[in-house]
């Protein structure tokens, strides 16, 4: 299992390590967690230029202050440790936000208090629990 | 870059009122990416594989997405 790179950054932000794959490149972020977005991935449009995403149309989206907006839409693949996903990508604004809908494989713990931030792939979490199961019944 | 035109996204929406009877009732909160010319129009419970599902149908065209039941397809919450 490859260990996924996370945690608190001075602007108290959540980040994790994703790869984003397209076209003409793949490129490593350090993308903010956004457990209050519900799509999956935000990217700058300079971004996904560069990278060679493909766009697929357009989406409605409700901002934080309510507000409705119409962005732009590509596809792209996100690999979050060893796991290659598609994600619905919209472009706006300057940061990589990585929203709840790529982070529904993995369990996520935050600790402010140490700056700790733990992610791991659901597979490798139902894997562990199982083992432990069944190291507890084979020592009775 | 372009985004959609005014004019795909009105009919897009247009195509989506239409459907909005059926669709509600039989995938309520799923996602659909409608096509404005064919108005051919990819439910899943994950948007992007509505829109994989539709630009291997389409490739090359731009689609409407949006949430079934829900004003938007995405939000953030404050």
């Amino acid at each position: 299992m490859r260990d996924i790179i996370a945690g608190i950054d001075g602007q108290n932000n959540v980040r994790i390590e994703i790869e984003i794959q397209g076209l003409y490149k793949s490129t490593p972020y350090g993308g903010i967690v956004d457990t209050g977005f519900s799509g999956g991935l935000v990217l700058p449009l300079v971004t996904a230029v560069d990278i060679g995403l493909t766009k697929v149309g357009a989406s409605t989206v409700t901002l934080a202050d309510g507000s409705i907006h119409v962005v732009p839409t590509f596809l792209s693949k996100v690999k979050i440790g060893n796991r290659v996903q598609d994600a619905t990508t919209l472009i706006m604004g300057s940061e990589v936000l990585v929203g709840m809908e790529l982070l529904t494989n993995y369990r996520l713990c935050i600790s402010p208090m140490t700056g700790e931030v733990l992610i791991e792939e659901w597979e490798a979490v139902e894997k562990l629990s199982k083992l432990t199961e069944t190291l507890k019944r084979l020592s009775g | 870059m372009n985004n959609m035109s005014p004019r795909q996204i009105a009919l897009a929406k247009e195509e989506y009122e239409r459907l909005r009877p059926t669709v509600e009732k039989k995938y309520p909160n799923q996602f659909i990416a409608i096509d404005p010319i064919s108005k051919e129009y990819f439910i899943d419970p994950v948007s992007s594989v509505a829109l994989k599902i539709a630009a291997g149908r389409f490739p090359g065209r731009d689609f409407y997405i949006t949430r079934i039941g829900a004003e938007t397809a995405f939000s953030f919450s404050g």
